[in-house]
């Protein structure tokens, strides 16, 4: 077990390739990079070390995680920026040069305790739904869909046109849209691929749609995000995305060799 | 005003969760008309470019605005008589509370004016 | 002859008051007893709790740490999230609202005392019940949520979610009854002069707090009661093989769920409210924006649930909503927190102990605050979700919001407990290692969990950039720790070699300083009358005033225990309560219910209505012990106010305390027929079977139960002309028509109802007809009871409590029963 867990490792780490794209902060015309360093020093020092990882989020690699990275990054800023300015409104009244003042109630509650935080509110909202709305599938058979069924612990992938499935491995083309439709054979499990996408969970009796997009060839780690039982812990699957005009020879080797092992 | 004043009763308490009783109906009746109208196919019927199931979700939306809204005016009549021990306190809270409750109605609502449905 | 002096009416009242010693000390129903056990209590599952969380950090400071193995930190995990919600939080603000609510509304006990008696008596058998199958290697083990279908019987075959479901549904009834307490007390059992609008905030907070109570537990318990007749008896609610969903237990769990987060915060809140103005030397800022705050605080908190569920597929637009409500909630919080630091502003504050560990709860909770903003935006949250990211989330909302106002409402109150004032170096000690241990913890797990760190895996390989940031927390986890035992130790230092004061060490405004410290068993000498929001402000002699019996009710001149109810809004003085001696009947009702549950636990199901028998023999000796066998005088009650008693006037607190019960009771059975509902849109194939009742077999039931309901308000309506014939017959035809309509519901159940192993539809379907049985069964006992009342005399027009409260319960079965029934027979596959 875990010299397979080591092998993919190994993997990923000569695979992994940093794609930069577009996301809410290139939207704003602010620039990834810059709100990045920006945003560090301010965290402590070991997530100085970086945010790369095989299952980071912060780590994006698909449009979707990209978006979701980059809109941390801002809203990070802005909570460190809010708290400062919160704990020194709360502190000040200590300091010896402090004078009791009568703050003026109706003002200040309107202003600070309503206005504030609705219009704050109301952005992130005009941002986040539109921006959510835009990330699901479509669900009009239009995107190259695969198949994944999870169940206590494993994952196994389908395709289209073929009885063949793959086990623990998931095949999809890179640079193209793909819909995954997952469910589950016992109890809920939970498909996440921190690098592409966020997650859904796979429920019984239910089939779950999620759009994944790989911009790049490469491998892309997974595990199973819902509490799922004594091997929750171990339950993950890797997504392999191939350069579009292989992916049909390659998707058949794999197949047949899952077919006969 | 009109209307005899009177001291604040217990049965008067109602207007402070009148407003908000009314946001909770239209926050149910939002979120399981949404439910049933996609589990129905009302998502395919409608007229004027809006499918029945949005027009049945802008309906339960503003009818409950509107009705959250209306509370206001029977309740600054009714609480202008209150007087005595408790009455201003439990008037303008029970004014914020229902204002409160209005702009919840119309914040939490806001998505059927511009998402897609069903999806 | 009737004491006069302070020293001779303490006598007096301290012994008719003083708690019981030795085994009697089971009988004892006195709030500050109650209230104390409830927080001893909690604060040891709060020990228990924070065991397994090291052993949670032990395991995970490293990776692929062979400490511990899976199954027992599934265990462990479970169990650390179920004490620390079920065993500490809830029961801790239950105990603190218990111990100080008469104290600070001037009272001397609570509406009900046996009633919060027997919940803490429930409180400690369920909690037992857990911890015993957790000392022998069964305890739960599949999250605190307990999500179906891990939970259902197929993956989870063994005893230990039965545990869960039977444990926690044993504790809740102690919230249940908690709740209905505080409600009722906060709105009739104060003192004289204390309007709606003079009571301190906390009394507004811990009644908005029962309030939702009242509306979130039972959905729990519903889950709860579904799930194990899944398991128990295999009626498939989330089986979705046989049409039922695994959602509805989720949807039920969170409907619970997410409101107890701000039931958990708000009581807590109060403390913040209640703390600052005192140490900041002035009045709170904003009162009224405050009590609109958390009145929509309570109410926004009720949509929210689905956030924690965005990454189950439900349509966006629905995902739409309860991300923009969980974004709105922030607003009310906000209220709050600027009303708060406009307070410090306008004071002199003191950083004296209890503030600081508010600055603790603002640095901590206004982060968990910005956090728990971030996870209601969908698309951060189809990130976030079930990652670390979330557990540091909540711990900073939980310890935040609840734990640390809590630390520092300890240090406040307890001189009150125990006359003595804190040894100050080591408490602040103690609080910089909680405040740098819950940092070093909680800060950097945010990061673990947006680098890929899922929850409740018990190990990790090494690489995935997770090494560094879990050993950091562990350290954390252990500096917190150590902190939290040095505050243990720093507790009892206080309560044995604390400084001695003598009144109101703080310079707090509130009754609660007005009183002798430690507190009196009995609370206030006489009743004082209060003229504002802070009585000791406008007479600083008040203290010495009650003491002496300048006030209503002073001593125990009739032997009796008395205190004041009062109008709900005005709070004039209305009448006087006669309070229960210590009883031995809650206890025991508390133990026949752990008949009951033990029974069913280890499935000895015919042993299980052994144990019911117990305690409804208990509850009818409980009820028989109200009102008295003639018409009561009026009390005079000081100060040229003469009152009458309690169980003699139409507006008893009794009746009161039914009404909201029922609420709750409305809350579950709202929550059974959502669940039908719920089955219906989303389960496939619906219905398979067909509930072949017929029209005459519905209409019968829905008449006998109409019929039982108006028969008992005819009954009351005779009672108060006092046409003493006519009500035993209409008694009589109430009890008939019920007896009636249980045997047509019977008939019902057994030969028309579809098998409910069948298909959810059967199972939901033999659920709401289940419910309706026991409430009509309920009715005949009622309407038997009233009758029995009758006869032997504690009935008059005056005493007129049952006749009342039958008719009340018979209306609201009828009400529930038909409109069950109708929604059964109007859904697809209802009529023959």
């Amino acid at each position: 077990m875990d010299g397979v867990a080591g092998q993919r490792n190994a993997a990923v780490k000569v695979v992994i390739s940093r794609v930069s794209g577009g996301g809410i902060v290139e939207y704003l015309g602010l620039g990834r990079v810059g709100l990045r360093h920006l945003a560090l020093p301010l965290l402590l020092a070991p997530a100085l070390a970086g945010c790369e990882g095989a299952l980071s989020a912060l780590d994006p690699a698909g449009p979707a995680a990209q978006s979701i990275a980059g809109v941390w990054w801002v809203m990070l800023t802005g909570s460190l920026v809010i708290l400062a300015a919160m704990m020194g409104l709360v502190l000040w009244p200590f300091f010896k040069r402090h004078r009791p003042v009568e703050v003026p109630e109706k003002l200040w509650l309107w202003v600070g305790a309503l206005g504030f935080p609705l219009i704050v509110l109301a952005a992130l909202l005009a941002w986040g739904l539109p921006s959510g709305q835009s990330m699901l599938a479509d669900r009009d058979g239009q995107v190259y869909t695969v198949e994944a069924q999870a169940a206590q612990w494993e994952w196994t992938f389908g395709y289209p046109d073929t009885e063949e499935v793959t086990q623990g491995v998931l095949h999809i083309p890179a640079g193209e849209p793909v819909d995954i439709a997952i469910t589950s054979a016992d109890v809920i499990h939970g498909f996440w691929v921190p690098r592409l996408a966020g997650k859904i969970d796979a429920i019984p009796g239910t089939t779950n749609t999620l759009r994944i997009f790989a911009p790049e060839p490469g491998i892309y780690e997974g595990m199973c995000a819902e509490f799922c039982g004594l091997e929750h812990a171990t339950m993950r699957f890797s997504v392999v995305a191939h350069p579009q005009d292989e992916y049909e020879n390659v998707l058949t080797a794999e197949l047949n060799a899952e077919a006969r092992p | 005003m009109t209307g005899q004043s009177r001291r604040v009763r217990g049965t008067d308490l109602v207007w402070l969760v009148a407003g908000f009783t009314v946001w909770a109906a239209g926050f149910s009746a939002v979120y399981g008309l949404h439910a049933v109208g996609c589990r129905a196919g009302w998502e395919e019927a409608g007229f004027a470019g809006l499918s029945a199931n949005r027009i049945v979700l802008l309906a339960a939306y503003l009818g409950h605005s509107a009705l959250g809204a209306a509370l206001y005016f029977p309740l600054v009549r009714i609480a202008a008589r209150w007087e005595g021990l408790s009455a201003r306190t439990i008037r303008q809270t029970a004014i914020m509370v229902t204002l409160a409750a209005v702009i919840s109605t119309l914040w939490t609502g806001a998505p059927v004016l511009f998402l897609e449905t069903c999806r | 002859m009737t004491p006069t002096t302070p020293v001779g009416l303490h006598r007096a009242l301290d012994a008719i008051w003083r708690a019981p010693r030795g085994i009697a000390a089971l009988s004892a129903v006195n709030h500050s007893v109650v209230g104390r056990r409830f927080i001893i209590t909690a604060f040891i599952y709060f020990a228990i709790g924070g065991v397994l969380a090291m052993l949670i950090r032990a395991q995970l400071a490293r990776p692929e740490n062979p400490f511990l193995g899976a199954d027992a930190y599934n265990q462990i995990f479970t169990m650390h999230g179920t004490v620390m919600m079920f065993l500490f939080a809830i029961p801790l603000i239950e105990g603190v609202a218990l111990y100080l609510l008469p104290k600070i509304l001037g009272a001397r006990d609570l509406a009900y005392p046996r009633l919060s008696a027997f919940g803490y008596w429930c409180y400690l058998f369920g909690g037992t019940i857990i911890l015993v199958a957790m000392v022998m290697g069964v305890a739960p083990d599949s999250g605190w949520f307990m999500y179906t279908p891990l939970a259902s019987s197929t993956y989870t075959p063994g005893i230990n979610a039965d545990v869960w479901l039977l444990g926690i549904t044993f504790v809740e009834i102690s919230a249940v009854c908690a709740a209905v307490e505080i409600v009722v007390t906060v709105l009739k059992v104060r003192t004289a002069g204390m309007a709606l609008s003079r009571m301190p905030l906390m009394a507004w907070y811990l009644l908005v707090t029962a309030a939702m109570m009242l509306i979130a537990f039972p959905p729990l318990i519903l889950g709860s009661v579904l799930l194990e007749m899944e398991r128990a008896f295999n009626w498939p609610f989330f089986d979705p093989e046989r049409g039922g969903a695994p959602l509805l237990w989720q949807h039920l769990f969170w409907l619970f769920g997410h409101p107890e987060v701000y039931i958990i915060f708000l009581p807590a809140a109060g403390a913040v409210s209640t703390l600052i103005p005192v140490f900041a030397r002035t009045r709170i800022v904003g009162y009224a924006w405050i009590v609109a705050a958390i009145i929509a605080l309570a109410f926004l908190s009720f949509g929210l649930w689905v956030h924690h569920m965005f990454a189950t597929g439900i349509p966006h637009l629905s995902l739409a909503f309860f991300s923009a409500a969980s974004m709105l909630v922030a607003v009310p919080t906000a209220v709050q927190v600027f009303a708060w630091i406009a307070t410090l502003m306008r004071g002199r504050p003191q950083m004296s102990l209890p503030m600081l560990y508010l600055m603790g709860f603002f640095s901590v909770f206004i982060l968990g605050g910005l956090t728990g903003v971030m996870l209601a935006l969908v698309p951060f949250n189809w990130q976030a979700h079930d990652t670390h990211f979330v557990v540091a989330h909540l711990h900073y909302v939980l310890i935040g919001g609840f734990v640390f106002p809590m630390l520092a409402a300890t240090y406040y109150w307890l001189p009150l407990m125990t006359g003595r004032l804190p040894v100050f170096s080591v408490s602040k000690a103690a609080f910089w290692l909680i405040f740098l241990g819950f940092h070093g913890t909680f800060l950097i797990m945010h990061f673990t969990g947006l680098m890929g760190m899922p929850r409740r895996i018990f190990t990790y390989e090494s690489g995935l950039g997770w090494d560094l940031p879990n050993l950091i927390s562990s350290i954390g986890g252990f500096v917190m720790a150590a902190g939290f035992a040095l505050f243990v130790i720093d507790i009892v230092l206080q309560t044995r070699f604390g400084r001695r004061f003598r009144r109101n060490p703080w310079g707090g405004t509130g009754l609660d300083w007005a009183m002798p410290t430690p507190a009196p068993s009995y609370n206030f000498a006489s009743l004082p009358l209060v003229t504002g929001r802070d009585p000791l402000e406008d007479n600083v002699r008040l203290g010495a005033d009650i003491a002496a019996g300048k006030g209503y009710l002073a001593g125990a001149p009739r032997g009796e225990m008395e205190t004041l109810c009062v109008d709900m809004a005005t709070g004039e003085p209305e009448h006087v309560l006669l309070l229960p001696k210590n009883d031995y009947t809650p206890f025991w009702m508390a133990a026949g219910l752990a008949v009951f549950f033990t029974a069913f636990l280890l499935s000895a199901y015919w042993v299980a209505p052994l144990g019911l028998v117990i305690a409804t023999a208990f509850g009818w000796r409980w009820l028989w012990s109200l009102g008295a066998k003639s018409d009561p005088a009026l009390i005079d009650a000081g100060q040229g106010l003469r009152l009458p008693v309690h169980f003699a006037v139409p507006s008893v607190p009794t009746l009161l305390g039914l009404k909201y019960f029922l609420a709750a009771n409305a809350a579950f059975y709202g929550s059974l027929l959502f669940g039908f509902l719920f089955l219906w849109t989303t389960a496939a194939g619906w219905p398979p079977q067909f509930l072949n009742a017929s029209p005459v077999l519905i209409a019968g039931i829905a008449i006998s139960l109409a019929a039982a309901a108006i028969f008992a308000t005819l009954a009351r309506r005779s009672n108060s002309r006092e046409a003493n014939g006519a009500r035993m017959i209409w008694l009589a035809g109430s009890l008939a028509a019920s007896l009636a309509g249980l045997g047509l519901l019977m008939g019902l159940a057994i030969m028309d109802a579809p098998p409910p192993d069948t298909h959810a539809y059967a199972a939901i379907t033999m659920a709401i007809i289940g419910y309706v049985i026991l409430h009509t069964l309920l009715g005949v006992m009622f309407a038997a009871y009233t009758l029995a009342r009758c006869r032997a005399g504690f009935v008059s027009s005056l005493r007129s409590t049952d006749m009342r409260g039958t008719a009340i319960w018979q209306l609201y079965t009828a009400i529930t029963g038909i409109g069950g029934l109708a929604l059964i027979i109007l859904a697809p596959g209802g009529l023959a």
